[in-house]
């Protein structure tokens, strides 16, 4: 069997012109709307590396922002997407940043504030091709591609939760592809991401936000 | 049904008595979870959309988002109303289809990668061009791109198809395989025709560099699309009189290969090398600099 789908290779059916610096730029976005849960009210986005050298050309700035307004990367009305933003009310505004030779050239800083006055912060990457890598959400170091159903925990580190958690998942019949814990601290707040095959029902959240030290839980559906 | 080399395709179509297309769509159905029908409405979806790119850079004239390149499609076009081009056959309409295709992705426009966004505009141009050449109907030119499609399979089996690792050659160059391979299928080439048509279409672009200037999809790849269709183009004419391929199509990727890991860095997609760093090229880039409105943080 070859490795390749057929529409690996004619495809995907893209807005041009680049799949790392446009299409994956839309699905970065995308990726961050998901997981803040909606089009922040205010977004600060970093551009570092190639995409602070080239996004100009590559229209990177208005691929991430279409992504942010939950547009596909074959959708037309990417090269309409500032003035799109304009009109739903979202400030989003750009710098270029340099965080040094470590960090993938292809990366995009997202400093969220949200309608409820809270902010986040996400930390992404455009790998090739159209595919893309979530490594940061506010302190947490994460590794969130969106090719598979993520469900995310912030809560104590305390004993149990984990168990209570994985329990909820195991009674809604969700099989647990990968699972990785961090923490700020002993004792202190602490991060979960959970990825399945299957989307997570929501009522399975809802049941895991109820468990008592769960302080928020996320869902973010695959791209 | 699986083949990773054009070989082993090509006997599948003898033993089977099937041909090169029909190979494609069975292994796709095996190796997916998609029924034919599915793949075929998929692949539908490609060519309606390669249907728009060939020809809305024609009827107006279509700039890049950096605002170097733009306008050559309509150009071409132009002047081919007023008829002052040298010819007016197919090659001119596929290269004019495939300059098209390339300029409206460099316009943040709508395209199907082929195999890549920037090699986009090569098989649309030679299989449209020639669909309507040929007057064939749209069941025939579905399967011009699965065949296409299988001859991008096996080259990406052992090489990774971007110009950052093994040189645009591994983009156009594979793109006018494809082409060639599709075109000659529906010029009636047998199945080795097709496949000679596709391996002497890659040897004539091997060695090709990526070295765009300021790092876009533009300057030399717009032109470069509509190069590589009348390449192609020329490959099926070769094909369809007989002429075969001395060194066969799974030997030329091979090659391409081999001559892509001995390409320097700075000629795969660095911006560090060739066009990119001549004098004219540098001042390209520091204009397109110049556009960015972002500030630098510290």
């Amino acid at each position: 069997m070859p490795r390749h789908s057929v529409f690996d290779i004619l495809g995907p059916i893209m807005i041009g012109p680049s799949s790392s610096h446009t299409a994956g730029a839309v699905r970065l976005g995308r990726m961050v709307r998901t997981i803040v849960g909606g089009l922040p009210s205010q977004v600060h986005i970093k551009l570092h590396g190639s995409f602070a050298e080239t996004y100009q050309g590559h229209g990177t700035d208005l691929a991430l922002i279409a992504g942010l307004l939950g547009l596909s990367e074959s959708d037309p009305a990417i090269s309409d997407a500032g003035q799109l933003a304009a009109a739903s009310g979202a400030k989003i505004e750009f710098s270029l940043v340099d965080l040094g030779p470590e960090i993938h050239p292809n990366t995009a800083v997202f400093e969220c504030k949200l309608a409820d006055g809270t902010s986040t912060t996400v930390v992404g990457h455009s790998t090739g091709g159209g595919t893309i890598l979530i490594s940061r959400i506010d302190r947490f170091a994460v590794a969130l591609t969106g090719e598979l159903h993520c469900l995310i925990t912030e809560h104590r580190d305390e004993p149990g939760i984990v168990a209570a958690v994985t329990k909820i998942l195991a009674d809604h019949r969700v099989n647990i592809a990968f699972l990785s814990l961090s923490r700020s601290g002993k004792g202190e707040k602490a991060l979960m991401t959970i990825e399945a095959d299957e989307p997570i029902p929501a009522d399975a959240a809802a049941s895991i936000a109820a468990v008592r030290g769960v302080e928020r839980v996320r869902m973010v559906a695959a791209l | 049904m699986k083949f990773t080399t054009a070989q082993e395709w090509l006997a599948l179509a003898e033993q089977h008595n099937l041909t090169l297309a029909e190979v494609v769509i069975r292994a796709e159905a095996a190796a997916s979870e998609l029924a034919v029908e599915q793949i075929m409405a998929k692949m539908r979806q490609n060519l309606l959309v390669m249907e728009d790119s060939v020809k809305r850079g024609l009827t107006e004239p279509v700039y890049s988002r950096s605002g170097l390149t733009g306008g050559a499609a309509f150009q071409l076009m132009q002047a081919l109303k007023e008829q002052t081009t040298l010819t007016s056959c197919l090659y001119l309409k596929a290269a004019m289809y495939a300059l098209s295709t390339a300029e409206v992705n460099a316009s943040m426009g709508r395209i199907c990668a082929a195999p890549t966004a920037g090699a986009a505009g090569v098989v649309p141009g030679v299989i449209i061009a020639l669909g309507e050449a040929l007057q064939l109907d749209q069941d025939q030119l579905l399967a011009a791109l699965f065949v296409a499609a299988g001859v991008g399979q096996v080259a990406a089996e052992n090489a990774q198809l971007v110009g950052a690792a093994l040189g645009c050659q591994a983009e156009i160059g594979v793109a006018a395989a494809m082409a060639a391979a599709g075109g000659a299928f529906l010029a009636g080439c047998s199945a080795l025709g097709c496949l000679d048509a596709a391996s002497l279409a890659l040897q004539n672009l091997l060695g090709l560099t990526c070295d765009p200037v300021a790092g876009y999809v533009e300057i030399p790849c717009i032109s470069r699309n509509s190069a590589a269709a009348v390449n192609a183009l020329i490959c099926i004419e070769l094909a369809k009189a007989g002429v075969s391929s001395k060194i066969p199509l799974d030997d030329a990727v091979l090659a391409m290969i081999d001559i892509g890991k001995r390409m320097h860095p700075d000629l795969r997609e660095t911006s560090r090398g060739g066009l990119a760093v001549t004098p004219t090229g540098k001042l390209l880039a520091q204009q397109c600099e110049s556009n960015c409105r972002f500030k630098q943080e510290n």
